[in-house]
């Protein structure tokens, strides 16, 4: 049968929908199957590159470019679907401002901070580079240098970065935009549970009978998990959704329990549930006593801002927050005894009926609840608190670590997990749970890396804000950052990151795809290869590992951020950056580069190119003449295996759709700490949390604290920030594609329709939002897809013409140092009526 | 790459069974949609054909915003070259089948 092109590409969409909803592929699709080669296209595997979902799709090139893609119908994931972001994925490498050579800012021929940007050779900027870092260290010890990397990082690209810095130049002032993301999980999974990540999967969604969102609004941020979601609860009307957050959002359509609360309240909320549970004698008392201790964080614990603002010298306990001592159940439960049903309703401005309903979902033992979050309770200057507040219900009850019964962290980032928390690219950690403070921890990197004993620091490295401080105080001299875009992301950017950035001691380099608000701000800027212009790997919110191969080439002189550390490790030798006691310890490394101690060290370059997958190019691995990936990879599997996050043989996750670690035996493990599901459980224990000394979780007692800063008489709105679904964060990709930046073309500024009256303002009008910060011009919108409660404003940060967080106050959490972008106090100025 | 260039999508529409009939009505009637495909318990298999890709994210809009309609989600999405459409697809082996590599 003959047909043309139009009608095969149609025939082709039609039989990927009907197969992806389990319908009959109708007559004139059948045709196709049997005549599948008549495609020209070549299709492969990839999973997406903008959130931490995971799903996986099907990319199909001709020649050295993407034109089709469709949502993979074998992944676990997403079994066929697509959200608008993923769809126009292959449209994000083809904006017209790609960047294709290195650019320096120069004058009169030579590198000047106060130059413009010209294009330069690979060898000239990474020979500067590598004079930048040189004379940094040699002059200012290795804490001069720092490096601000990504979750969207491959595993291998983070790895090598990671190694780079704490091992190579020993420095541990390397930090991924995760910290902005997902630092408060990971402390509170090491709080609780003694090791990092989710127990539970996204399989939970098809036992679970209840679902609360805390600070989240999956609707638009992870739909193809809501449309999980919705086909439960549309399949089983018995199902509650309930949904919980400071102002109104998609996700409370498909609310049965639906909550606008005050900032903040979170904490009364939950320990308010805890009380519920305990009065109502619906404690699990076996589990509690079998698998749980009971402790007291301490408390005023200040708001993670400089040292010599009045907050933190009020609190008690800023320098050291993360500890707590043991309690008694009954000591727990006169703690929670405070907080009662009336207090919870007052202070949050949720009904008391909703909060008791809100209460029974996890008070309940026939209900099987799965708890979601990502930023409402992650971006909290009480963030790893609320976590671990969240934790403390699920332990309570016993739902935990079985099907349907499931806390479950949700992630921002492709690869937030697999390659900023797995691997370690935190400043504090080590790859697999691992951290810098731990002697024992730090040998046994040393000993895979064969280092000598002493190599890595002990200092905990600058975290990201901190990063934008040091550079502004002067005391970080060399800056790279790569996939990410700090200057628009990142808190307080005119009086903290873009002076600092442009602190005339300081060289910054950003390597990036596009000329975003961080590249325009740096000194010299390298052009990166994104997605499947390189092989990479990624790590989704629920462990899952998946590879995918280069598909087609990076534009012109456009390279990976692999190649980009690993070249740039070749043009610096030990002995210009290690002391020589150090030397002395290792007297082979003298003269070696940076690229023979981490790289070519005899386990990396040990897969040869044979080793390739037969009909993919391999940038990278055909310019360092072995296959790179395989041999990061494998190195670093070596710290996971045994451990409880072990991964699969590399070869195989070419082939599968990920799998979920720890991988034991080529299994993967869908409830971790459960016995029957996980295999590390011992025979007879039922459940274990054995990443724990004593096997037992902890139930944390914390009170409630005050936010740094609320409304009062001169500024008196609450603001938050977020996203919308067209754009992804910054929209550095997101917005070079013209449908997405047409359907939400700027920020806008969502505020009640009353308090627009009570400023004598009304949709359209421009205004200022003014804080103690800085200020921000805006349109408002009373109207649309965000409905705030009064006394909140809410603002999407994606808009580099529109810098929100000019405004936003550089508050962390003190324990987990995440930023707190979701509140802080505004007032609103009129410019024009409209 | 050409300028202009022919975008072909499908998308799956999730739709309370009553309301299946007027949804595929209204489908029918926009000039870039086609029901393809049709299942009882209200999922419909629709296909989009546009030089206009904004339209197929317009379209995407409006058919959740229709009654009944409990989602439309993506599914496929293909770039042609307009001038070349209505050619014939030639015929080049040992390439994967549509739906997906082998496994």
């Amino acid at each position: 049968m003959k047909m043309t092109r139009r009608e095969f590409a149609k025939a082709n969409a039609v039989a990927v929908a009907a197969a992806t909803a389990g319908m009959a592929i109708p007559a004139g699709a059948t045709n196709l199957i049997t005549n599948a080669d008549l495609t020209r296209l070549n299709w492969n595997k990839a999973p997406c590159r903008f959130c931490g979902v995971g799903c996986s799709v099907m990319v199909a090139t001709q020649g050295n470019r993407i034109v089709a893609t469709h949502g993979d119908i074998h992944s676990e994931v997403n079994r066929g679907l697509n959200c608008v972001k993923g769809y126009f994925l292959s449209k994000i490498l083809y904006g017209q401002d790609r960047l294709q050579q290195p650019l320096l800012r120069k004058r009169n021929g030579v590198y000047d901070k106060r130059g413009d940007f010209e294009p330069v050779s690979w060898d000239e900027a990474l020979d500067l580079m590598a004079d930048k870092f040189k004379s940094a260290i040699r002059e200012h010890g290795p804490e001069s240098v720092a490096m601000f990397g990504s979750g969207q990082w491959t595993i291998w690209e983070g790895y090598a970065a990671s190694k780079l810095f704490k091992a190579g130049l020993r420095s541990n002032n390397i930090d991924p935009n995760a910290r902005h993301c997902m630092a408060s999980a990971v402390f509170a999974f090491m709080r609780a549970f003694g090791s990092d990540e989710p127990m539970g999967v996204y399989d939970d969604i098809e036992h679970a009978n209840a679902f609360v969102l805390w600070g989240s609004n999956m609707a638009e941020m992870h739909p193809i998990l809501w449309t999980r979601v919705t086909d439960r609860r549309l399949s089983y009307p018995e199902t509650q959704v309930a949904v919980l957050s400071t102002f109104q959002h998609r996700s409370f359509d498909l609310a049965d329990i639906p909550m606008v609360m005050k900032p903040n309240a979170d904490v009364v909320i939950l320990n308010y549930i805890a009380n519920h549970i305990i009065q109502t004698d619906r404690v699990d008392r076996d589990f509690v006593e079998n698998h749980t201790n009971f402790v007291r964080a301490v408390d005023d614990i200040g708001y993670g801002l400089r040292d010599e603002h009045p907050l933190q010298q009020a609190a008690a306990n800023a320098d050291n927050p993360n500890r707590w001592t043991e309690m008694s159940f009954d000591e727990f439960a006169d703690h929670v005894a405070d907080f009662t049903l009336e207090r919870a309703a007052r202070e949050s401005g949720v009904s008391e009926s909703r909060l008791e309903r809100l209460a029974e979902l996890y008070a309940d033992p026939d209900i099987k609840v799965m708890s979601f979050w990502t930023m409402g309770v992650n971006q909290h200057t009480r963030g790893v608190w609320v976590n671990n507040l969240i934790y403390n219900l699920h332990l309570l009850t016993g739902k935990i670590s079985e099907p349907g019964n499931s806390p479950f962290s949700l992630t921002g980032q492709p690869s937030a997990c697999g390659t900023a928390r797995e691997v370690g690219t935190f400043a504090h950690r080590l790859p697999a749970d691992r951290v810098v403070t731990n002697p024992e921890h730090r040998r046994e990197a040393e000993q895979i890396w064969k280092l000598p004993e002493g190599t890595i620091p002990e200092r905990v490295g600058f975290h990201a804000v901190e990063q934008s401080r040091k550079l502004k105080d002067g005391a970080i001299k060399v800056y790279w950052t790569q996939v990410n875009n700090n200057m628009q992301a990142g808190p307080n950017t005119q009086q903290e990151i873009l002076p600092g950035w442009r602190n005339e001691e300081a060289f910054v380099i950003v390597s990036d795809i596009y000329p975003t608000a961080s590249a325009q701000a740096a000194d010299l800027i390298l052009p990166a290869a994104s997605w499947v212009e390189k092989e990479g790997a990624f790590g989704n919110s629920e462990r899952r590992t998946q590879f995918f191969h280069q598909l087609i080439d990076a534009p012109g002189e456009a390279r990976s951020d692999l190649w980009q550390l690993v070249e740039f490790s070749k043009r610096i030798d030990v002995a210009d950056v290690w002391p020589s006691e150090l030397l002395d310890k290792a007297p082979e490394y003298r003269d070696k580069t940076l690229f023979e101690l981490l790289y070519a060290n005899g386990q990396v370059d040990s897969y040869p190119l044979s080793d390739m997958e037969e009909g993919y190019a391999n940038q990278e691995a055909e310019a360092f003449g072995f296959y790179i990936q395989k041999g990061l990879f494998e190195e670093y599997a070596r710290f996971g295996r045994g451990k409880g996050k072990d991964l699969d043989a590399f070869d195989n996750y070419h082939q599968n759709r990920g799998k979920r670690w720890p991988v034991v035996d080529g299994q993967e493990t869908l409830w971790r700490y459960r016995e029957g599901y996980d295999p590390y459980v011992e025979e007879g224990r039922g459940v274990q949390f054995y990443a724990k000394p004593d096997d037992r979780a902890l139930i944390f007692a914390v009170p409630d604290e005050p936010p740094p800063e609320s409304p009062d008489e001169e500024y008196p709105y609450w603001l938050s920030t977020g996203r919308v679904l067209e754009h992804w964060h910054t929209g550095s990709m997101t917005r070079r594609v013209p449908e997405l930046h047409r359907a939400v073309p700027a920020a806008l500024l969502y505020m009640h329709p009353e308090d627009a009256r009570a400023e004598g303002m009304r949709r359209g009008s421009e205004v200022k939002v003014i804080s103690r910060r800085g200020e921000v011009r805006l349109r408002v919108e009373t109207r649309g897809r965000v409905t705030p409660p009064r006394g909140l404003v809410y603002v999407p940060f994606f808009d580099a013409n529109r810098l929100i967080n000019n405004v936003v106050l550089d508050a962390t959490d003190p324990i987990s140092k995440q930023t707190d972008f979701k509140k802080c106090a505004v007032r609103l100025e009129l410019v024009s009526l409209a | 790459m050409p300028n202009e260039t022919l975008h072909i999508a499908s998308l799956l529409v999730h739709v309370r069974p009553e309301h299946a009939r007027e949804v595929t009505r209204w489908l029918a009637a926009q000039p870039e949609s086609e029901v393809s495909a049709e299942d009882p318990s209200g999922k419909l298999v629709v296909v989009v054909e546009s030089l206009r890709e904004a339209r197929i994210l317009e379209l995407i809009d409006a058919i959740q915003v229709r009654p009944g309609v409990l989602g439309a989600a993506l599914v496929y999405h293909q770039v042609l070259d307009p001038a070349s459409a209505d050619e014939p697809a030639d015929p080049v082996s040992s390439q994967a089948a549509a739906e997906g590599m082998p496994t």
